[in-house]
C-alpha cells in the first residue's frame, strides 16, 4: 500500500506538533491517574497516601463497579448496533445525486452539530411519563405510556436511543462515503448477471465497505466509553444505578465523595478495557475487505 | 478479486433472468417508496425534537407541561427570549465563545493536518506504535483528566484567559484520524510528481496534499468548531469569570438551586445558542457533509 | 513565494492568536490570573489569598450560587464602605462544590463563598481553609441567629458556616383535591399523610403524594422526626433500625401497593403538582413563590407543616456562607461583608420576595417580615421555624445522599425490596467511608 520514503525523522517532526499537545493533555493524566490509583487522596485535607493495590482490591469486590461495566457494556454494545444498522439503512436509500437526498443528508446530520446538554434538557422533557411528546404520540396509538427514564429496565435504552439520534446522522453520512465510492460497473456487472437487491448487498456492497464498518465500529466503541454528559443531565446514574456506567461512576467517586484515589483506579480499568477491547477488534482486522 | 468469482458462479443463474424481469419491475415499483417512506418517517423523527425546543421557547412555563400532545404553543411568549438573554451576559458569552473556537480550530487545523500526513505518508520507525498511542489518547474520558488539566492550566496562568478555554482542544485524535484516511487515498504519484519538480515535504504537503483534501480540512474545521461551542465541562472549570465565560455555561445560569431549572428560558436560550451553529452548518453542509462522505471512501 | 506564504501565514495567525489569549496574564502568575481580552473598565483583576499589594482599592472576592450574584446589594456595600466585591456565580451547589475543591487544590480561593449545605462542608473545613465563622464574626450576630441553624452548621465542636439562604420541608397540598375526595382532616403525622394519599387516590384517581427531586432530604426529615438516624454524631452508620426501615416501607407500599405515589417520578413532581396530578407534594419552603406562579390559580395551593412521627425535628436546606483564610485585612472586609448581607432589613426583603426562611430574630421583628407572615401558607412556615434543627455536616453526607436516593429508587420500584438488607449494605459502606475518612 505505501512504499517507503527514506526519510526516517521527518515523520516525527509531522507529528510532533500534536504529540507534545496529546502528551500535556492526555498522556500526562493517564500517567498521573495511574500514579494516584495507588493512593488513597481526597484532594483537600492532606497528601495522597500511598496504599497500594487496595484500592484495586476494592475494585474487585465492588458490585457497584462491575454493574457499571455492565452498564457500559451493553450502552455501548446496543448504541453501536443501532447506530451501524441505521446509518447504513438510510444510506442505502440516500445514494442517488439528488436535491432530495441532499435535503436528507443535511438533516440527519444536523443533531451531531447540536450541544449534548441542550439536547438532554430537550430528550428529558420528550420522555417525561406524562407529559412529554413521545408517550403523547404513542397514545394517539393507542399504545400505553412508557415510563421511559422513570424504571431500571428503560432508562438506559432510552439513552441509548437518544445518543442514537444525535450520532446516527455521522454514521449515515460516513456509510454514504463508502456507498459512493464502489464503483458503478461492479454494481451493474453484478446486476446484469441477475443478483437482486439483497444479494447485491450482502455480497457485494457490504464486503466492499467493510473498511468504513470496521473504522465505524473502533470509532463508536471508543465513543460509547466515554458517555457522561447526557447521564449527568438526565438520570444522574439512576435509577438505582441502572444508568450508571464506568465514567459516572469514576465521576461520582471522585468529585462526589472525594476519594481521588478511587475514581483513578477506576480511570485506568476503564482505559484498560477499552484498549483490550481495541486490540480485539484489531486482531479482526484481518476479515476486513481492503482490496 | 472476488467479486469476479461471484459474477461467474452468477451466470449460471442467467435461466433465471426471464422470470426476475417480471419481479424486478415490481421491485422497481416497492423499493423507491420503501425507501421514500423510511427516510421521511427518518426526517420526521430526526427533526422531531428540534421543532419542539424552538416551540416550547415560546411557551409559558404552565404551558410545557399539560399532557395533552401539542407541538404549537396555545400564548405566544417571546418573552422568554428577552428574559433568557438577560439572566446572563449573553452577549460576552457569545464572543467568548467564538474567540475560542477560532483558537481552537487554527490549532486543529494545523497540528492534525501535520500529524495525519505524517501518519498517512510517511514512515517512521515504531509508527504503528504512536498510531496505538494516538488512539489511546482518544481513550481516556475527558471528567478523569479534568483536574490535571485544571492544575496545569492554573500553574501557566492560563485561567480566564480564551488560549485556556481552548487549550485541551488545541488538537484532536478524532482529527488526526480523519484526516489521514482522507489522505491516504490521495495518490502517492502526486507526491512524487510534486518531489521531481524540487519540492521538499512540507511544500508538497502544502502545495498538493491539503488542496486535495481541501473538503476534509474544511470538515475538520467544522468539526473543531462544533466542539468548542458546544463544550461545557471545561470552560465551566477552567473560568471563574463572566467576562471569559462561553454560551454553554450560559445554560446554567437559567438554572436556580433551589427553585429548578427554568425551562421556558433554558428552551430559549437553547435555540438561540444552537441557532448560529445550525445556520453555519446549513449554509457550509456541502463541505461538511462531503468532506465526511470523502472520510468513508477508504 | 506562494506555498511558503501560505504556511506563513497560517503560523502568523496561530501565534496571534496564541498571543491574544496569553495577552492578560499577568506577569506575577503566581496564584492570580485576569480576565481575558476586551478591555472591561471595571477591577479586572480577580485576586486569591495572594494578593498582589496593598492598593488603595479594598476588595473581596465572592463566590455565589445566585446568577445575578446580589449585584444590587454589593453596590450599596460598596458605596457604604468602599469595599468593592468580586463577584461571581459559579452555578449550583454542586458546581461550588467542584470549584472550592480544586480551589483548595489549587490554593486559589476566594474569601467568602455561598455554600450548600447539602455536603463537602467537613472536607472544606478539615482542608484547614476555612474559618470557622465563631472565631471571626461579632457574638451579638451569632447569638440572633435562630438556634436550629446551629444543629447543622456546628462541625467538630464550631461553628463553621453561617446560614444565610435557607429553607424548610414543607407539606404542600391541593385543598380542591382534598375537598374533592372529601378529605377533611389536614394530616399532621407522616402515617395520616400515607393514608390520605391513599383515600386521594381511591376517591379521585389522582395521585395523592409525592416529593420533590431532593428526595433523600425529605427521607432525612422523617428519620429525624421519627427520633433516629443515618449517622450518629461519633460517625457510626446506623441506618438499618426500625425507624427507618418503616419509612422507607411506607414508600414502598405507597409506590407499589396503594398505587397513590408514581414511583420514581420525583424529578418533574413540582410540575405534576402545578397540574393537579397529585394532592401532596413534599417540597422545599423556598419554592413557594415559584408554585404559586406555576399553579397560577388552578387550585387553591395551601401549606401544611411537614408531618411528624413521634417529634419534629426538621432539617434544613439552602446554603450558608462560608469564610476562607486569607490576609487579615481581607477576613475583616470579608466579615464586614457577611455581617451587611445579614442585616434584618435585608434578611426580610428575601424572604418575602422568595420563600427562605428567615435566619436571625432581628429580621423576624422587622416589619417587612410582618407583612410576610400576612399570607396564611407563610404562616404556617414560620409556625414550623420552632422546630428547625436537624444534624450536623458529616463528610459522608455526600455518600450518604446517593446510598438513600438508590433506596428511594429500589423501593418504590420494587415491591419485593428486601429494605433490611438493603440498609445494612448502606450502613458497611458508609461506615467504610467514615473509618477510611477518618484515618487520613
Amino acid at each position: 500500500m505505501q512504499e517507503n520514503i527514506p526519510k526516517r525523522a521527518l515523520g516525527y517532526a509531522f507529528i510532533l506538533p500534536a504529540f507534545i499537545l496529546l502528551g500535556l493533555f492526555r498522556l500526562y493524566p493517564i500517567l498521573r491517574n495511574f500514579i494516584l490509583s495507588f493512593t488513597s487522596w481526597d484532594m483537600v485535607t492532606a497528601d495522597p497516601r500511598f496504599i497500594g493495590i487496595a484500592n484495586y482490591l476494592e475494585l474487585f469486590s465492588d458490585e457497584d463497579f462491575f454493574s457499571s461495566i455492565v452498564v457500559t457494556l451493553e450502552y455501548a454494545v446496543s448504541f453501536i448496533v443501532l447506530s451501524l444498522v441505521v446509518g447504513l439503512a438510510l444510506s442505502l436509500c440516500m445514494t442517488a445525486k439528488n436535491k432530495m437526498n441532499i435535503f436528507y443528508r443535511t438533516v440527519f446530520f444536523s443533531p451531531t452539530v447540536t450541544s449534548m446538554v441542550a439536547m438532554s434538557a430537550v430528550w428529558l422533557f420528550i420522555y417525561h411519563p406524562q407529559y412529554g411528546s413521545l408517550n403523547s404520540i404513542l397514545g394517539m396509538l393507542g399504545i400505553q405510556p412508557v415510563r421511559w427514564l422513570n424504571t431500571m429496565d428503560t432508562a438506559l435504552p432510552s439513552l441509548v436511543m437518544m445518543n442514537v439520534w444525535k450520532r446516527m446522522g455521522f454514521c449515515t453520512v460516513v456509510y454514504l462515503g463508502a456507498l459512493l465510492g464502489i464503483s458503478s460497473e461492479t454494481v451493474e456487472a453484478a446486476r446484469i448477471d441477475g443478483a437482486n437487491e439483497w444479494q447485491l448487498l450482502w455480497h457485494i456492497k457490504l464486503p466492499l465497505i467493510s473498511p468504513t464498518t470496521f473504522m465505524l465500529v473502533i470509532l463508536m466503541t471508543i465513543e460509547s466509553f466515554q458517555v457522561f454528559t447526557q447521564i449527568n443531565v438526565m438520570t444522574q446514574g439512576g435509577p438505582n444505578g441502572s444508568t450508571t456506567n464506568l465514567v459516572t461512576y469514576m465521576y461520582m467517586q471522585a468529585f462526589d465523595q472525594f476519594r481521588v484515589g478511587y475514581g483513578s483506579a477506576i480511570a485506568v480499568v476503564l482505559l484498560a478495557i477499552v484498549l483490550l477491547i481495541y486490540l480485539i477488534q484489531m486482531y479482526f482486522e484481518r476479515f476486513v475487505n481492503y482490496d | 478479486m472476488n467479486q469476479l468469482a461471484l459474477y461467474k458462479s452468477q451466470a449460471t443463474k442467467r435461466s433465471r433472468a426471464v422470470s426476475t424481469v417480471k419481479r424486478r419491475s415490481l421491485r422497481h415499483l416497492i423499493l423507491p417508496i420503501l425507501r421514500h417512506a423510511l427516510l421521511l418517517t427518518a426526517s420526521g423523527i430526526v427533526l422531531f425534537p428540534f421543532l419542539w425546543m424552538v416551540f416550547a421557547s415560546f411557551k409559558p412555563a404552565e404551558d410545557i407541561f399539560l399532557d395533552t400532545f401539542h407541538l404549537l404553543p396555545t400564548t405566544w411568549e417571546f418573552g422568554n427570549y428577552a428574559a433568557a438573554w438577560q439572566e446572563a451576559p449573553f452577549d460576552r458569552f457569545f464572543i467568548n465563545s467564538i474567540a475560542s473556537a477560532a483558537i481552537s480550530v487554527t490549532g486543529q487545523v494545523l497540528t492534525c493536518t501535520l500529524a495525519a500526513y505524517g501518519f498517512a505518508k510517511l514512515n517512521f520507525w515504531g509508527k504503528k506504535f504512536f498510531f496505538t498511542l494516538l488512539l489511546t489518547c482518544m481513550m481516556i474520558p475527558d471528567e478523569a483528566a479534568i483536574i490535571p488539566n485544571f492544575l496545569f492550566a492554573k500553574n501557566v496562568g492560563l485561567l480566564d484567559t480564551w488560549l485556556g478555554l481552548s487549550l485541551t482542544s488545541l488538537t484532536s485524535v478524532f482529527g488526526i484520524f480523519l484526516l489521514r484516511q482522507t489522505f491516504m487515498t490521495i495518490p502517492n504519484d502526486l507526491i512524487y510528481a510534486s518531489k521531481i519538480d524540487g519540492c521538499n515535504e512540507l511544500q508538497s504537503f502544502c502545495h498538493v496534499v491539503l488542496p486535495c483534501a481541501r473538503s476534509s480540512v474544511a470538515t475538520l474545521a467544522l468539526l473543531a468548531f462544533l466542539d468548542s461551542w458546544n463544550a461545557y465541562m471545561w470552560p465551566m472549570v477552567v473560568t471563574y469569570q463572566n467576562t471569559t465565560r462561553t454560551l454553554q455555561i450560559g445554560l446554567k445560569y437559567l438554572i436556580k438551586p433551589d427553585l429548578g431549572p427554568q425551562w421556558p428560558m433554558i428552551m430559549a436560550a437553547s435555540t438561540f445558542i444552537l441557532l448560529p451553529v445550525l445556520l453555519l452548518f446549513v449554509g457550509l453542509q456541502r463541505y461538511f457533509v462531503e468532506g465526511m462522505v470523502k472520510t468513508g471512501i477508504k | 513565494m506562494k506555498h511558503s506564504f501560505n504556511r506563513f501565514s497560517a503560523l502568523a495567525l496561530c501565534a496571534l492568536s496564541i498571543l491574544a489569549g496569553c495577552s492578560n496574564v499577568n506577569a506575577s502568575s503566581a496564584a492570580s490570573s485576569s480576565a481575558a481580552a476586551a478591555p472591561s473598565a471595571q477591577s479586572a483583576q480577580s485576586s486569591s489569598n495572594v494578593s498582589a499589594s496593598s492598593e488603595e482599592q479594598k476588595e473581596i472576592v465572592f463566590w455565589s450560587t445566585k446568577e445575578d450574584v446580589f449585584a444590587d446589594q454589593t453596590a450599596i456595600f460598596t458605596e457604604q464602605t468602599g469595599i468593592s466585591v468580586n463577584a461571581t456565580y459559579m452555578g449550583g451547589y454542586d458546581d461550588m462544590v467542584n470549584k472550592v475543591m480544586a480551589g483548595i487544590a489549587a490554593n486559589s480561593l476566594p474569601d467568602v463563598a455561598q455554600l450548600g449545605q447539602r455536603h463537602g462542608v467537613s472536607q472544606m473545613y478539615d482542608s484547614g481553609k476555612l474559618l470557622a465563622v465563631e472565631d471571626k464574626l461579632p457574638q451579638e450576630l451569632l447569638d440572633d441567629i435562630l438556634p436550629g441553624f446551629w444543629k447543622r452548621f456546628t462541625y467538630k465542636g464550631k461553628k463553621v458556616i453561617l446560614p444565610f439562604q435557607n429553607s424548610m420541608p414543607v407539606l404542600y397540598y391541593n385543598a380542591d383535591l382534598f375537598e374533592q375526595a372529601g378529605v377533611t382532616e389536614i394530616p399532621t403525622t407522616f402515617d395520616q399523610v400515607v393514608s390520605t394519599a391513599k383515600t386521594i387516590v381511591d376517591a379521585t384517581g389522582v395521585y395523592g403524594f409525592t416529593t420533590a427531586e431532593d428526595s433523600p432530604w425529605y427521607i432525612n426529615a422523617l428519620v429525624y422526626n421519627a427520633g433516629s438516624d443515618l449517622v450518629t454524631d461519633d460517625n457510626k452508620a446506623v441506618a438499618n433500625n426500625d425507624a427507618v426501615r418503616s419509612i422507607f416501607a411506607a414508600y414502598q407500599q405507597m409506590a407499589t401497593v396503594d398505587m397513590s405515589m408514581a414511583p420514581n417520578q420525583h424529578a418533574t413532581a413540582k410540575e405534576d403538582f402545578a397540574n393537579g396530578r397529585v394532592a401532596m407534594l413534599m417540597t422545599s419552603c423556598a419554592s413557594y413563590a415559584n408554585l404559586t406562579e406555576l399553579v397560577d390559580g388552578k387550585f387553591e395551593l395551601k401549606v401544611a407543616q411537614f408531618p411528624s412521627i413521634t417529634t419534629m425535628d426538621i432539617p434544613m436546606g439552602g446554603n450558608g456562607l462560608g469564610l476562607f483564610a486569607s490576609t487579615p485585612e481581607k477576613e475583616d472586609w470579608a466579615v464586614e461583608f457577611v455581617e451587611f448581607m445579614l442585616e434584618p432589613e435585608r434578611v426580610a426583603q428575601s424572604t418575602l420576595n422568595t420563600g427562605y426562611i428567615p435566619v436571625t430574630n432581628a429580621a423576624i421583628a422587622t416589619d417587612t417580615y410582618k407583612t410576610y407572615l400576612e399570607d396564611p401558607n407563610r404562616q404556617v412556615i414560620h409556625d414550623q421555624l420552632q422546630y428547625l434543627g436537624g444534624r450536623a455536616v458529616n463528610p459522608a453526607d455526600s455518600l450518604v445522599w446517593s446510598e438513600v436516593l438508590g433506596l428511594i429508587d429500589t423501593v418504590e420500584a420494587d415491591p419485593d425490596a428486601d429494605i433490611t438488607a438493603e440498609l445494612a449494605k448502606i450502613d458497611e459502606k458508609v461506615q467504610k467511608y467514615l473509618d477510611e475518612y477518618a484515618g487520613q
